[in-house]
């Protein structure tokens, strides 16, 4: 049996291990986020500021710790008819927000996903100005489950004329397929002749 | 070998396009060390052991001394070093691995529940 040639590599390597992990530990109440977060929190989050706002310990995210900000109260006061509604029966029902919504996928990417699907990321609201999808949809539901239907109304007319052509509907809807990184303008190339 | 290849392909499957945390981008950089470490280690082994056992039978059969051959494998043993040199790294780089892991897995429980 070869042993090892040099006996202080071992104790070396320990103690980098071990002056890592102290440093991690040390640091995760001071940058929680850059520490353990698997992303960036979205654009509708950037104000929370402890991970504590959210998660509980060895609980993770839960509907208290979501309705200690998003009650119902605060739906039906800032939110459409059926947005609060609809967030009001899953309230009742005790339903996961987490259903639906997903964090830590970026500065721009959709929270909301599942069941209503927003195909356009966060980037829509930081763009337009909008601060909830009803400002553009209608929440229908039926037999095939809920469903958005587009408004007529003259934030929709603006985002159709601004695209020039290229927001109409069934080919505007993946937003950063085209605005790449977030950027409002959008470079010309082969990609969007056919939209 | 083959566990230790595919293992850790696994695990970048599961990392995905997410390397925003440092606590995991650690345990991964180590994964990534015991990989490679493990890799040198199977090929030393292999070209090592293999050259001196081949080497130390052709010269015994050709009558050489103890002392003869020990001299002419020289060099060889000098190779063997460099074994000696990855038995310092390896195992410690392993468990240095699992104790990433561990603070992994413990701030995934952590946060994200049990």
């Amino acid at each position: 049996m070869i042993g090892c040639l040099r006996p202080w590599v071992a104790p070396l390597i320990w103690g980098i291990t071990a002056l890592l992990i102290g440093t991690v530990v040390w640091l995760s109440p001071y940058y929680p986020e850059a520490l353990w977060a698997p992303g960036h929190l979205s654009r509708s989050h950037t104000d929370v500021t402890s991970c504590g706002s959210c998660h509980e310990p060895f609980r993770g995210p839960t509907p208290q710790q979501c309705l200690s900000c998003h009650s119902s109260q605060k739906f039906a006061a800032r939110s459409e008819p059926d947005v609060a509604s609809f967030h009001a029966d899953i309230i009742q029902k005790a339903q996961s927000c987490l259903t639906c919504h997903v964090e830590h996928q970026g500065v721009l990417a959709a929270i909301t996903t599942g069941l209503l699907n927003n195909p356009h990321g966060e980037f829509i609201f930081r763009a337009t100005a909008a601060t909830s999808c009803s400002d553009c949809h209608m929440m229908e539901s039926g037999d095939g489950g809920n469903r958005m239907s587009l408004l007529s109304n003259s934030m929709v007319s603006h985002i159709i004329e601004e695209g020039e052509g290229a927001h109409r509907i069934g080919h505007f809807a993946k937003c950063l397929n085209c605005h790449r990184g977030g950027q409002l303008d959008v470079e010309d190339d082969d990609e969007h002749e056919d939209d | 070998m083959v566990a230790g290849v595919l293992g850790p392909l696994v695990i970048f499957v599961h990392a995905g396009a997410h390397f925003h945390a440092w606590a995991p981008i650690l345990a991964l950089i180590t994964m990534v060390l015991v990989v490679v470490s493990g890799l040198v280690g199977q090929a030393l082994h292999y070209w090592v052991f293999q050259l001196l056992y081949e080497r130390r039978h052709q010269q015994d059969f050709e009558g050489l001394s103890e002392e003869g051959i020990e001299a002419h494998l020289h060099d060889l043993a000098l190779q063997e070093k460099a074994l000696r040199w990855w038995k310092c790294l390896h195992g410690p780089l392993t468990w240095s691995f699992v104790a990433f892991v561990l603070l992994h897995i413990g701030g995934a429980l952590f946060f994200g529940g049990m």
